[in-house]
Formats: C-alpha cells, sequence, structure tokens
C-alpha cells in the first residue's frame, strides 16, 4: 500500500523534505508510518489522518489505507 | 539579589522624578514583572478609571531576571489598564530596552497623572528626568524619534522605548515600541501613554545587575542553556522563526481567514516561511535577510526582512528598502489570511508601518478584516472610506489602510477604534472577533478548543500568549480536559511572565529550569510548587482587577460566529467552539463560582485576603 506522507515545520535534524510516498504493509497504522519515517520523538509530533486528527494515544490502532495523506508536524506554539 | 529595591516614580502633572524603595513584601509574593506590577497597579488606582485618563497608572516592569545572563533575560512587561479592554493590561517586550534599564539600576517605572506638554523621560543610570517632546520628538514616527533621541544625546547606545503617531492620536491599540521594532504590542497600552502627553523612555545604563549567588547563578544558568541550546526546538526557531506556524494552522484548519469566516486560506503558501525564504523573481533576493536575537537571548527567532525594491507599496520611498524588523508569525495572520491577501510583501511593508507608527498589527489587521466584512455587506460604504475599496485580498486596501490607522486620518480614526468600538458603530457587533474588546490572535478557537478557553477566559482579553494549550489541541485531545490544561498553563505562564525571561524556552525547560534561576538569582525559597501558587495568585490579583472595574463572568465569552457557525473545513469541519462545556470545569478548577468570582476560600488559599 502507498500513502503520502506530509511533514510540516519539522526541526532540524529530523527529515525537511514535506512531502513523500511511504510504503506500508496492509494493515500498517498511524503508528507504523511514524516510526518508518524515523522521527526523534514520534509521540511529540501532531498527526492529521487525512484532516481528521489522531490523538497520540490511538495512533497505534488507527489504520491508514491506500492514497491515505498523512501530515505530521510538532506542536509548535504562536509567537 | 536581583533585585536593585528601587524604583523610578513618576509623576508627569507634577513633573517629578523619584527613587522609592521596591516593596520587598509584594515581591515575595507576586515575584515581578507582570506579577509585581499588577500588585502596584491594584493597590494604587481606581480599577473603574478611564484608562485614558490622568488617574490611569501606567508601569513599565522588568523582571529579577531581566539583565542577567540567563538566556532570554531580556523581556519587561507594560502594566496598565488597558484602552482597548478596559481591562488589566499586561504586555510584554523583548529586544534590549527591559535590560538597559536593569543595567541602569531599576526595577520598575511607575508613572502616574498627565504632563500638560508632551514630555519624554530620559534616564541615565541613577539620573531620571522629564524633558520636553515638544517640536523635537512630538508628531514624529517611532523611529524618527528614536534616532532624534539619540543624536540629542550623543550616544547611540541608548534604548529607548516610544510611541508613534498610533500613540499620539489614541489609536485604541497602539502600541509602545522599544529597539524600532519591539513592541508592547497589546491592549493599547501606547494610547495609555499618549493621554499622558509621554513620548518616549530613553535609557542608558551601565551599573549592571547583582545576583545573590553568583557561582550558583552561573551553573543553574549554565544547566539551562545547556538544554536549550542544543535543542532542535531551539535551532527550528532560529531557522524558520514562528511564521512556520502557518503551515501548521493552514493544515490544521485553524487559521483565521478573512475574518474567521473561514479557517484555511488558499494563499498560504505564497506567505509561509518557505515563501519568506525563497528569492524573488524580481531582482534574486529573499524577503528574509537574516534571524535576529534579543537581549541575552539563545534563541533567535526574531526576522529581518528587505522589501522588494519594486513593489508598489514602496515604489520611491527609500525608507522602506532597508533592512527593517520582519514578518512573525501572528503579524503575517493578520495581515495575510485575516484580510484575505496573498501578497508578502504588502504584508511586510504593512508590519513596517505598524512599528514604525506603533500599532498591534494583530490588533490592526483584525479590525481591518472586520471593516471588510462590514464593507462587504454594504454597512460601510465608499463614502465613509473615502473611496477607499475595503475588498477581502485587496493589498492595495491593506497598505493604504495601515498608511491612514498609522496617522489617524480619514477612515483610519475608525480602523482605530479596534474591531469591536469599529463593528458597534457600523451596527454589527458580532462581526468583531474580540474577547473583552481585544482581537484574536492565529488561532481559530472551532479546531482549536483548548485555546477558545484560553481567549475566552484571558484577563487581558483574547490571548495566544497567557496559556499553553497547543500541544493537546493539535493532538486532538479530549474537550473534557481542556479546563485542567488551561488552568495549569494559565499559572505557570504567568508564573514565568513574572520572571523577566521569554516563553519560547519552556518548550525545552520545565518549572524547576526557571525556580533555580530565580532561587540562585534572588533567594527566598523559590521552588516549582511556589512559582506554580505565585502564578495562581497572579492570575486571581488580575481577575479581581476586572472584577472591580466592571467586568464579570459574561464576558469570559467568544463572538457568535465561533460558538454557533461551524468550521466549514480542516479537523474541526461542522464544529463550534465547546465553550459551554469547557468553562464551568474551568470556573471549579480556578475556585471561582458560578459567575466567576473567586470564592473567599480561593483567596484565603492564597493568601490575598
Amino acid at each position: 500500500m502507498k500513502i503520502t506522507v506530509k511533514t510540516l515545520a519539522i526541526r532540524p535534524p529530523a527529515p525537511l523534505d514535506a512531502e513523500r510516498a511511504m510504503e506500508l504493509p496492509d494493515g500498517a497504522t498511524v503508528a507504523d508510518a511514524l516510526a518508518k519515517l524515523g522521527l526523534e520523538k514520534p509521540g511529540s509530533h501532531a498527526t492529521l489522518l487525512n484532516d481528521e486528527s489522531v490523538p497520540t494515544g490511538k495512533r497505534a490502532g488507527t489504520p491508514v489505507n491506500e492514497n491515505d495523506v498523512l501530515t505530521i508536524f510538532p506542536p509548535i506554539h504562536g509567537g | 539579589m536581583a533585585w536593585h529595591e528601587k524604583i523610578l516614580r513618576v509623576d508627569l502633572t507634577k513633573g517629578t522624578c523619584r527613587a522609592e524603595a521596591l516593596n520587598m513584601e509584594w515581591a515575595a509574593q507576586y515575584l515581578g514583572s507582570r506579577g509585581l506590577a499588577s500588585k502596584y497597579l491594584a493597590e494604587e488606582m481606581d480599577p473603574k478609571a478611564d484608562p485614558l485618563g490622568p488617574k490611569n497608572v501606567l508601569i513599565f516592569a522588568p523582571g529579577p531576571l531581566t539583565g542577567t545572563s540567563a538566556a532570554t533575560g531580556g523581556r519587561y512587561a507594560v502594566i496598565t489598564k488597558g484602552a482597548l479592554t478596559g481591562a488589566v493590561a499586561c504586555s510584554n517586550s523583548g529586544g534590549y530596552w527591559g535590560g538597559e534599564l536593569r543595567l541602569a539600576g531599576w526595577d520598575m517605572i511607575i508613572v502616574t497623572g498627565k504632563a500638560k506638554k508632551p514630555v519624554y523621560l530620559n534616564i541615565e543610570n541613577d539620573k531620571a528626568e522629564l524633558l520636553s517632546a515638544g517640536k523635537f520628538i512630538w508628531g514624529q514616527s517611532v523611529w524618527e524619534t528614536e534616532a532624534r533621541i539619540k543624536e540629542r544625546h550623543g550616544d547611540t547606545r541608548i534604548r529607548v522605548a516610544s510611541i508613534g503617531r498610533a500613540g499620539e492620536t489614541l489609536s485604541r491599540y497602539a502600541c509602545i515600541v522599544n529597539d524600532l521594532d519591539r513592541a508592547a504590542g497589546r491592549s493599547g497600552v501606547g494610547a495609555v501613554m499618549g493621554s499622558k502627553n509621554l513620548k518616549a523612555i530613553a535609557v542608558r545604563g551601565t551599573s549592571g545587575v547583582q545576583v545573590k549567588d553568583a557561582d550558583a547563578f552561573h551553573a543553574a544558568v549554565t544547566a539551562a542553556r545547556a538544554k536549550l541550546d542544543p535543542s532542535a526546538d531551539r535551532a527550528g526557531l532560529a531557522e524558520q522563526g514562528t511564521i512556520s506556524m502557518l503551515e501548521i494552522t493552514q493544515a490544521f484548519g485553524s487559521l483565521p481567514t478573512r475574518n474567521n469566516r473561514d479557517v484555511q486560506f488558499e494563499g498560504s503558501d505564497k506567505l509561509d516561511a518557505a515563501a519568506m525564504a525563497a528569492r524573488r523573481r524580481s531582482d534574486g533576493r529573499a524577503n528574509l535577510l537574516t534571524n535576529r536575537a534579543c537581549f541575552s537571548c539563545t534563541i533567535g527567532c526574531g526576522r529581518v526582512s528587505r522589501m522588494d525594491p519594486g513593489h508598489f507599496a514602496i515604489k520611491g520611498n527609500e525608507r522602506y528598502k532597508q533592512a527593517a524588523g520582519g514578518l512573525e508569525y501572528e503579524s503575517i495572520y493578520a495581515l495575510g489570511p485575516m484580510v484575505g491577501v496573498d501578497d508578502i510583501e504588502a504584508a511586510t511593508y504593512a508590519n513596517y508601518i505598524c512599528n514604525e507608527e506603533g500599532m498591534d498589527p494583530i490588533s490592526f489587521g483584525s479590525t481591518l478584516a472586520a471593516a471588510m466584512e462590514l464593507y462587504d455587506i454594504g454597512a460601510i460604504t465608499d463614502a465613509d472610506t473615502g473611496g477607499l475599496k475595503l475588498e477581502f485580498g485587496s493589498a492595495e486596501a491593506l497598505v493604504k489602510g495601515v498608511e491612514l490607522a498609522g496617522l489617524g486620518e480619514g477612515f483610519g480614526a475608525d480602523l482605530g477604534l479596534g474591531a469591536k468600538l469599529l463593528c458597534e458603530k457600523y451596527g454589527h457587533p458580532d462581526l468583531a472577533m474580540v474577547v473583552k474588546g481585544q482581537e484574536f490572535p492565529g488561532y481559530d478557537g472551532r479546531a482549536m478548543q483548548g485555546m477558545a478557553l484560553a481567549y475566552a477566559t484571558s484577563n487581558r482579553g483574547a490571548c495566544h500568549l497567557k496559556a499553553d494549550p497547543y500541544g493537546d489541541d493539535f493532538d486532538g485531545g479530549p474537550i473534557e480536559g481542556k479546563a485542567k490544561i488551561v488552568y495549569e498553563s494559565q499559572n505557570a505562564v504567568a508564573a514565568i511572565d513574572s520572571t523577566g525571561i521569554c516563553l519560547f524556552p519552556m518548550a525545552v525547560w520545565d518549572l524547576n529550569d526557571v525556580a533555580a534561576q530565580i532561587e540562585a538569582a534572588c533567594g527566598g525559597g523559590w521552588t516549582a510548587d511556589r512559582l506554580v501558587e505565585t502564578g495562581e495568585r497572579i492570575w486571581n490579583l488580575e481577575r479581581q482587577f476586572n472584577l472591580a472595574a466592571g467586568l464579570s463572568g459574561k464576558d469570559d465569552t467568544l463572538p457568535k460566529r465561533i460558538l454557533k457557525e461551524a468550521a466549514k473545513s480542516g479537523s474541526a469541519k461542522g464544529k463550534v467552539a465547546e465553550l459551554g462545556q469547557m468553562l464551568p470545569a474551568y470556573y471549579e478548577l480556578r475556585g471561582w463560582d458560578d459567575d466567576g468570582v473567586p470564592t473567599t476560600q480561593t483567596l484565603q488559599r492564597l493568601a490575598m485576603t
């Protein structure tokens, strides 16, 4: 299965590429996608799956599907 | 200890400046800066007094860490009754002015009364005097005022905090600008300064700041910096600035757009951090020139920009072709999506004018957005605007609007009213995106429910900096948990605001890191728990001031649009702010009654009776 992963405002030294295709096995979850991305602290990032929030505690139980768009960003503060 | 134990009291009516002892008993209870100055304000003025009258009190308050080597220890607060809100105002600024005041040997400046003619305050270490502003600087912009003061006194190292022409003409959201582009921005503190005929405060200090235990302080500062300096959060802020938030709020659907009619902006990619750093086709240069840090800061989130010299806003005007303070998240939100404009150069120009004439870009942009909606529905006409076409998306309207507002001329006088009074004047009060009269920052409360509660309950009106619900909101946390997050973070932020450091290190630090630095600097047994208790005391003190000023629990609310009109897109599509569910839980946690009044038990617990 192929999904699209977008990363926004990711802090260095994490990968800065804004958008990439990711291959995942059938049955993979949001947590699997985050792990594959290789972020230093995946738990400290927020995720949107097709515009829906996926809270930290629900990522391991939230499956992804073909052509899904997963958006990942750090919960930075305003200023 | 870090305190000089010395306040400068300036009576503008009498034209006097004198030193007096800092109340150390209050410092033990309210720490410094925001907390301690709010205590002075509450003790010294009638909360019902006209904010633009001579009985208002205007306080400039650094914290005990301001002027020290603590990372980001350059902050000061301006505390007064806000001209925009009629509530307690607490506007915080960075730059170098606050540190310079402490280096001059002062812990606070308390300004009372009103000068018969315009004056400025000149401070050189322990010498302070009121001098005529007259034709010298009254009627001049912030930028010109700073240049003239430095020239007259023959010292380029003087630091200046001043008002521009917006403050002189009593724009309700006039701010106080120091170091050309750092500002005590919110709630109209510049209008209060203008109402007192006080144009500027110039400071030069060489005496330094002593801490209680130099070795312990050095160790605490070094340990805190060892956490902050290598962190990804610090690097990200330095590299991308706060403007990187724009990508996030756009994706999340919490980006206020066209006066909160929408929550995502189709032109956001023309305004974001990448756009700011991209080379322009016109001249091959980027809008972003470099980053910049405030006093003692190891982050450097500030932006320095250089406009496209061919842009229509500055053609033929050399002054704006120089490098100057650039866009941050809040300014780009307000001068871009909120007014529907996708021209980053026009937004940069509008931000320059806000700095030059001393206006809060959040309130200006949000007020212009309200005017654009009023124009769109026909409530404001060309006859009202003098022919200016106030259409959403018009960069020309943004440029002309900011010029008029900066000078208070023509329709600019209406824009200077702020969104609340403007919308009331034109018969549509519901279109003002405000809380307690203060315009929204760049987060829509339908997608960020914790922020909705933070806006509604902020003592100074809608504010993104008085609580920290960001992480839970972006993580999609449940409504049931919002009240506790807002309550606890409001207390923590109130304490941090009272130390003299910036909020940004708190992405890496916890309150133990702050307490260690405060304890080494001041002594007296400061711990993380005591900071939390102090923060809660400060929050209740501000609340009591507001209640005495005539505000009530009914002011802890949001505009009808946020409560009744569902978000059209993004993660909150179909949702409204659930304030009715969150507010009772928040009052209960605070120990307030159903009307939002602190109970006797709460005040006793906090030693406030």
